[in-house]
């Protein structure tokens, strides 16, 4: 599958999806049949198949089209609990999956068999999945472990755009065939999913963007349609910079998703996206007017969605705390060498 | 969205040895100012210092060798410009030259002309000004009213230009003036001229500014004699030009990299003891910069691909002025003016924010201003 294949075949999978995303008032969003053709395209694994010259840009380029369509799936944590079960060596199930960093389970290794036992908050989509891919640390090493469905019940959570955040209450001991070491630890991963939510922001930004153009473009007031008046097209304008900005920071986190920059990156990123998110949003429904406001326009599915993402996976403030410990650690001479090796493979290796 | 798309930029190794190489130029050259001198940046003169970039090859880097070029890559000039940004070089004296008027005589100029001014540009010895600006066209640059009258063997010229930056200092102008008679165009009948700084009749008068610098200019000229050598391009196609022209002054690093030294001063300031509130301004400052960076290469990228990516450049400025104004308004609130925790070299930071606060309104202005380069994008994107 060549990456071209890849952006366009998400492109026809995720067309419709989002009248799959609107389902009924106050029921959670996820479509069984969506995710049907997700998994028959291949999306799942996307994040393996790297050998055939498929980058991890690439791949995320899937969760951003996803994005795109408010699409009610979860495409993003499949593919990287499937990476994970991958890395670690584990048989990788069919079906939506999940995951987790399990800082709040305790884990306990015993006759070859691995005890884990607690309760995570907020998993995406862990009542409809297949099973999880939790990450935790057993004597200072991070592991991989599969929990099947019958491994854990859940409590139906959802966050602000209804997508399921479930909690998930764990009490089993995994065999030995069902956990192996991990290629990145917690902190990784919790940088692997401000990743994706940056990414899925980029996506649902550019369709904010492409409707709130589509309808400045119609609407017609004072004789002429509101994209004709400044002040509208200086809103439309900064739309578009937001969601550039936004765009572009995703791209460079997306591109070195694990790594020694990795952090870092998704740092700026999910700084960077989430408050691109916020100002857009903002604007895009002042554009709208009352009609945004109402239930049946298409705009929430995609500010709320926008809102949500902002605070999962950390918010814009704790990303900032995190890279401004960075560059107060680089300090006043060691700062400019900091930012270039981000975006600079090049530089980065010859600084390192 | 593909008209704001910004590519990712090509990784280079070669860039790296480059960078290397700058860092050290600067260290040797510049490594002993003061953040009260980094802080003025492209504001910054020095003479000597300009030679040096010229003799070290950091100048006229794009150009072909036998105009005095280097025969470098757009990606390998953007790593000297934000090497220098960075560091807060005075490169002021050579940046328009360097920046816009050269490439613009290398694209539109006559043979004769690229012969005579490019290899003084890039040895660091010939300086620019920009003729666009009047009292009564800011923003509306098409209703510039400074003539050039075509006559036997060349034009005569009247007019005044104003906010000219470095016209005291420059050799030449790239003068925006109206060749043809009046039509329904607005924006027909102008042209470019090179203007020689010393012919007769030109006056340059001092306006300073609001910092008390003396950094714009009042320029008029009074039967202005030029010869017929003078026009670079079209005559009646200086419209386009010019707009050509503005994409190199909107696109470069120096758009979000202007104030730098007050970021890094502020890092320096806060270090000591960092509030929780610091970490996380700073932090997102840098999340903006990093962003900012990653956008401005893709630019210099689709550059050097040879595209056209004027649309791209001007959200660059835009996103890049406010950065700019943010910043100074940032860390006066966390690290106040005089309030530097470690009793040293307060002067340094309180320098660094004064400049900054007092330049910041400028930011949004030259170059387009904010509410112009608005208006471009919603053009970009087919509302206009
Ligand atoms: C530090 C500095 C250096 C400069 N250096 C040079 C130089 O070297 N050479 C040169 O030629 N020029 C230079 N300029 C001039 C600069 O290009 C102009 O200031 C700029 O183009 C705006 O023109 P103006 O100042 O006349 O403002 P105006 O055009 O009068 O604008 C005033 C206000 O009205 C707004 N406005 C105007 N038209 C519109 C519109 N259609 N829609 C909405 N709002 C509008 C503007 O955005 C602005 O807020 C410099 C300016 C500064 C501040």
């Amino acid at each position: 599958m060549s990456d071209t294949l890849l952006t366009d075949s998400a492109a026809q999978v995720f067309a419709d999806a989002e009248a799959a995303a609107r389902g009924a008032r106050s029921a959670p969003a996820w479509s069984a049949s969506l995710w049907a053709r997700v998994e028959e395209a291949g999306f799942a694994a996307a994040l393996t198949y790297g050998e055939e010259g498929i980058t991890s840009a690439d791949a995320l380029g899937i969760v951003r089209t996803a994005a795109a369509h408010a699409a009610p799936v979860p495409i993003g944590e499949t593919m990287v609990a499937h990476w994970l079960l991958a890395e670690a060596g584990l048989a990788v199930p069919e079906g939506p999956l999940s995951f987790a960093a399990g800082d709040t389970l305790a884990a306990t290794e015993g006759d070859g068999a691995l005890y884990v036992e607690g309760r995570l908050a907020a998993v995406p989509y862990a009542t409809e999945a297949a099973g999880l891919a939790v990450v935790v640390m057993v004597k200072a090493r991070p592991l991989v472990v599969h929990l099947r469905a019958a491994d854990y019940a859940t409590e139906r959570g959802m966050n602000l755009a209804r997508e399921p955040r479930d909690d998930v209450v764990v009490r089993t001991a995994v065999p030995p065939d069902r956990f192996g070491p991990a290629p990145v630890g917690l902190a990784g991963l919790f940088a692997i999913g401000a990743t994706l939510r940056s990414v899925a922001m980029a996506g649902a930004l550019e369709t904010l963007l492409a409707r709130t153009l589509a309808y400045a473009g119609e609407r017609v007031q004072f004789g002429r349609p509101i994209a004709k008046f400044q002040a509208v097209q200086h809103s439309l304008a900064q739309i578009a910079s937001e969601t550039a900005a936004a765009r572009a920071a995703a791209d460079m986190a997306a591109e070195r998703l694990t790594g020694p920059d990795a952090g870092t990156l998704a740092a700026v990123a999910k700084v960077r996206a989430g408050e691109a998110a916020t100002k857009a949003a903002g604007l895009a429904h002042q554009v709208h007017g009352a009609i945004g406001f109402t239930e049946e326009h298409a705009l929430h599915l995609y500010t709320q969605r926008l809102w949500a993402w902002r605070d999962e996976f950390g918010t814009e403030a704790q990303w900032a705390l995190v890279l401004g410990e960075a560059a107060l650690a680089a300090g006043a001479s060691g700062y400019w060498p900091m930012v270039t090796a981000l975006d600079d493979a090049a530089s980065g290796a010859a600084e390192a | 969205m593909d008209q704001i798309a910004f590519a990712p930029p090509a990784d280079d190794p070669a860039l790296s040895e480059l960078r290397r190489e700058v860092r050290a130029f600067l260290a040797e050259t510049i490594g002993s100012h003061r953040p009260g001198q980094r802080i003025r940046s492209w504001m910054g003169n020095d003479a000597a210092f300009s030679r040096a970039c010229g003799a070290a090859g950091y100048l006229g880097m794009t150009f072909p060798a036998r105009y005095g070029g280097h025969g470098r890559t757009a990606m390998e000039r953007y790593v000297v410009s934000e090497e220098m940004l960075a560091a807060g070089a005075p490169v002021g004296l050579h940046w328009i030259a360097d920046r816009q008027s050269g490439p613009l005589l290398l694209q539109y100029g006559t043979e004769a002309q690229r012969q005579e001014i490019l290899p003084k540009v890039a040895a660091g010895e010939c300086y620019f000004c920009i003729g666009m600006s009047e009292p009564d066209s800011g923003s509306d640059l098409a209703a510039a009213r400074t003539r050039a009258e075509p006559v036997e063997g060349g034009f005569v010229i009247n007019g005044t230009k104003v906010w000219t930056t470095n016209a005291h200092l420059a050799h030449y102008m790239i003068l925006f003036c109206k060749t043809e008679a009046a039509s329904d165009d607005r924006h027909g009948g102008a042209s470019q001229l090179l203007i020689d700084l010393a012919t007769p009749g030109i006056t340059i008068s001092p306006i300073h500014n609001m910092a008390g610098a003396h950094e714009f200019n009042e320029v008029s000229f009074r039967d202005v004699h030029v010869p017929a050598g003078a026009l670079i391009g079209t005559r009646g196609g200086g419209w386009a030009q010019v707009m050509g022209e503005l994409a190199f002054e909107r696109s470069g690093p120096e758009r979000f990299l202007s104030t730098f030294a007050v970021l890094t001063e502020l890092i320096h300031a806060a270090a000591a003891d960092p509030s929780r509130e610091a970490k996380v301004a700073i932090g997102r400052l840098t999340a903006h910069l990093v962003t900012l960076r990653r956008m401005s290469r893709s630019v210099a990228g689709l550059l050097q691909a040879g595209e056209n990516p004027s649309l791209q450049a001007t959200i660059v400025k835009d996103l890049g002025a406010v950065f700019e104004q943010d910043l100074p308004e940032i860390a006066r609130l966390l690290v106040p003016r005089g309030g530097r925790g470690d009793g040293q070299g307060q002067g340094d930071y309180q320098a660094v924010l004064d400049y900054a606060v007092l330049h910041a309104p400028s930011f949004s202005l030259r170059g387009g201003t904010r509410e112009i380069l608005r208006g471009i994008i919603a053009r970009g994107l087919g509302l206009r």
